[in-house]
Parts: C-alpha cells; structure tokens; sequence
C-alpha cells in the first residue's frame, strides 16, 4: 500500500496520452483489444492513464453507448456497430467485392480477403472461408501491411510517399533497399506475394483495387497452405479479381 | 466534482459524437461547412476535430469531403454482442430466408429503439430500407414488439414513457393497445407488424429467449405487406427463433 505522500509523488506515466481525444481514443483501444470485457483497473494499466480519468472517461462513454457496462466490466458497444455500419469505404469495397470474392474462393478453394490500410496495419473487411481456417482474417483483424502480400499490393501502388515510408521505417540499408525493389516488381505485375513471412506455413499473393481515378483503396488477397497452393497458377487469377473489382467500383460511382 | 478538465472531457466526447451524427444514413462525404451545420458546431472547432479525427481515420477525407472511417468500422467489427449473434445466427437465417422465400434480419434492443445486426436479402419487387446498423423505434416494428413482450415491466415502462412516436398512421401509440398487443405476442409467441414501420412493408418476429435472462434480440422475416403470408412465415419464424434461443443457451453454457 503507497502512502499519500508516495501517491501524490508518482511521477506521471510517459506513455500516457495527452489530449482528451487521444485519451479516448487509447480507451477504446484497449477495450477493443481486450476481445470482450476489461475492467476499468486493466484499462489503466494497459493506457498508463490514471484511473480516475479512465472511469470518468469511460463513464461518458457508456452514457453514449461507445461502450457497454458487462458483468466484467466494460465491452465495445452499439453506437460503434451503428457507426462502423455506414463507414463509407469498407461499405463500398465490400458492395463491389462481395460477388468477386465468392467467385474467386469457388475456382480456387482457398481463403480469399478484402483488406484496407491503416496506420502500420491491413485491415480485413471481408473473408470467405477457403481450406486454412479462418484465423486470422475476420473482418475487423489486422496484420502488418510491412509483410503481407495485401500491404504490399496496397504500398506498391500507394501515392502518398508518407505513408510507405512511415511503414517501412523499421527496415534499414539492405532491407530497405530490397523492399523498395519488390515495390517496384509488384508495381510490373500488379500482384504481391508473402511467402510465409508473415504466418508460418502460410502463402498468400495480393492484387491491388484502385478507384477509377487510379487511387489505390485497398487489396484483394488469396491464402492457403505453402505446400499446396501454386502461386503461379493463382497470381493471374487475383489479379483478374483484382481489377474486377476496380471496374465494379468505377461502375457503382 | 466537476473540475475544469471533466466539463472539457465531456464537450470533447459531445463534440465528436455531434460530428459522427451529422452523418447521414446515405454514405454521403461532406465538407467541413456542411458538417459544421449538421452538428450545430463553429466551423473552427469541427476543422479541428475533423483533422484529429482523420489522423486517426475515424473519418477518411477523399479531396474535401469526409466520410465515416475505417477504424470505426474496425470497431464496430468487434463489438461483441452483434458479433456473436451475427456467429450462430447465420445459419438459422439462411434457412428461415430459404423457407419463406423473403429478407431475414436480426435485431438488438436499445433503449427505446431497435438495431439492425444482420440482414439476408432475397431480390424483392419493393426496395428495403432495411440494413445493417439501421435503426428503428421499437414499438413500430414486429422485431422491437416481439423483444417488449417478454422484456420486463420496468423495461416496457420505460419505452411507452419515452413516447409512442407515429412512424405512419398505422403505428401503434396508444400505450394501452400496446400493452394488449404484447400480452397477445407472449400467448402466440410471435409479433407482427403491418405498414407500422414503413407503408407497404409487413413483417412477423420472435424473440430469442433464454431461461433466466431477459430477451435483448429478435429474428424476423420482412417484405411486401401482398407477399408476407402471415399464415406461412409465422410458423417458419417461431420455429427459427426457438432453434436459434437454444444455440444462444448453449453458447452461453459453454
């Protein structure tokens, strides 16, 4: 137990964010990370926040149902299905992808997803169950855009210089070197592979989808066990999807 | 006690939720003006927030408009409740969908109001408002209705108390002939609803019921009032909302 003096004395938590937004923000974060219910002590800890303001933050946050008070603690709550239901780019991806995805996943038999960017990761918006199991690509995951084919799709083709260099920060000198090459080779085949870099075992090969004025939006990607999927024989097909899904797109706008 | 830092945490969160609000239903970007007219909010502070807000990409900004973003959907993706309906729910749509031939949703209560979590669509003659993250009074729709019937008094109360608001001229809002019509739903164990909700459009539910709890979810059949044949769905429905309250009990019991 800290006495009172010890406790007025704790230097603040460096790691903890500033603004009341960021603060939010961490909140959410943390709930969404915990997979279910946390207790208002694990959000503090996991945000480096004081619980003080983690309980008045979360209290104005169950008042406008972001999240839900459970038996547990808190969880996630409805305003943010309502919200992320009319979100408008996974909403329009989805719309144009979700025929192509099926198709694709029928001709091949394996795990098929629609991913977008954001921050350091990919974001799945829609799968389709192929051989592998499901994990971990249900809507609403993430994998690093740094190694998967679907980062790599979406960076080969991504405008903003700022955006491939804030996720390619953590390779240096040869690796950089060699990373921005295999940009440019996806650029030429407008398809990305990841063999194994990031899921042991695991293959996958990406296609961009870009809006009609030529934006990249996100990527398509195909994924099943390295043994026994051809990555030739599936690079044409994605590709095809890929750009499938771009004239779909620009035909819906 | 109300410190300076509380009143600024508060009218941030407000501020924020303002500018999510002002968003319609119709997937439309807005610019900053718009959106600051929508939220009620100076153009100043709804730039700033805006730029916060796409850093962090609650909202995407394509050229100058804005639209909700992808980490809201990310969220809304993770949700638990809607997502482990949406889990063992699937299958049971699918089939009541197959069954009676017409669009399937499933839906939470929410205070007053109903959620939509999933829809399976059939292509139909009339154009469907329904969609996922839809929202509706519950007293005006067989989905709200079905979950009210076993809800509660208190939770009953508390809806008819918040006002029975006429969503066309055949909305129940009489409180007494709601609470007739809820008494009755109990009895046959499914609600109904003609042109309640929208002119045109009828639908029958049942409530997802598990021993102990109170019921939170509902899974109904909607279409055009000439299509729904009251006589077909009611029984495919109540038979998918008992088989679907025994996949939630044994779900829960695992």
């Amino acid at each position: 137990m800290m006495s009172l003096a010890e406790w007025n004395t704790t230097p603040p938590d460096t790691r903890a964010p500033v603004s009341v937004l960021d603060r939010i923000f961490a909140i959410l974060d943390a709930v969404k990370e915990s997979d279910g219910s946390i207790t208002i002590t694990d959000i503090a800890a996991r945000t480096g926040l004081p619980k003080s303001t983690v309980s008045r933050l979360v209290t104005e946050l169950t008042g406008q149902r972001y999240l839900a008070r459970t038996e547990e603690g808190v969880a996630l709550g409805l305003r943010l299905f309502e919200l992320g239901a009319r979100a408008s780019l996974p909403r329009r991806l989805v719309a144009a992808a979700a025929p192509v995805l099926r198709n694709l996943r029928d001709i091949t038999g394996e795990r098929v997803g629609l991913w977008v960017q954001q921050g350091t990761d990919m974001v799945s918006i829609a799968a389709v169950a192929g051989r592998l199991p499901m994990l971990p690509t249900r809507a609403g995951m993430r994998s690093p855009a740094l190694t998967t084919a679907s980062g790599k799709a979406y960076l080969a083709f991504c405008a903003d210089p700022a955006v491939v260099d804030r996720i390619s920060a953590p390779l240096v000198e040869d690796d950089a070197d060699h990373f921005r090459e295999e940009l440019a080779h996806v650029r030429d085949a407008v398809v990305a592979m990841d063999v194994e870099a990031s899921y042991p075992g695991i293959l996958a090969v990406a296609s961009p989808v870009l809006s009609s004025a030529r934006v990249v939006l996100g990527a398509i990607s195909i994924a099943g066990p390295s043994g026994a999927m051809d990555p030739e024989r599936a690079a044409p097909l994605v590709r095809a999807a890929g750009s499938t899904v771009s004239r779909r797109l620009a035909a819906a706008a | 006690m109300r410190t300076a830092s509380w009143t600024d945490s508060v009218s941030v969160l407000d501020r924020v939720t303002a500018v999510f609000d002002a968003f319609g239903e119709d997937d439309e970007g807005l610019g900053v003006s718009e959106l600051a007219r929508r939220a009620n909010l100076p153009k100043s502070t709804v730039s700033r927030i805006a730029a916060d807000l796409v850093a962090q990409r609650f909202l995407d900004r394509d050229g100058e408009l804005l639209y909700l973003g992808v980490r809201l959907f990310e969220l809304g993706q993770t949700v638990p409740q809607p997502r482990m309906l949406r889990r063992l729910a699937l299958p049971v749509m699918r089939e009541l969908r197959d069954v009676t031939g017409q669009t399937v949703q499933l839906a939470v209560l929410d205070g007053p109001d109903v959620v939509v979590v999933a829809v399976l669509r059939v292509p139909c003659a009339l154009e469907l408002s329904t969609r996922v993250g839809g929202r509706d009074r519950a007293h005006a729709t067989a989905l709200g209705k079905a979950i009210l019937a076993f809800s509660t008094p208190e939770t009953v109360t508390r809806v008819v108390s918040g006002g029975l608001t006429k969503q066309t001229p055949h909305t129940v809002d009489e409180p007494a002939v709601l609470l007739r019509e809820l008494a009755d739903i109990r009895r046959r164990g499914v609600a109904a609803e003609h042109e309640e909700c929208t002119i045109g459009v009828a639908a029958a539910a049942g409530a997802l019921l598990i021993p102990g709890e109170a019921p939170s979810a509902a899974i109904s059949v909607i279409g055009p009032v000439d299509a729904l044949l009251p006589d077909r769905v009611t029984p495919a429905v109540r038979a998918a909302a008992v088989t679907l309250s025994r996949r939630l009990a044994a779900d829960r019991a695992r």
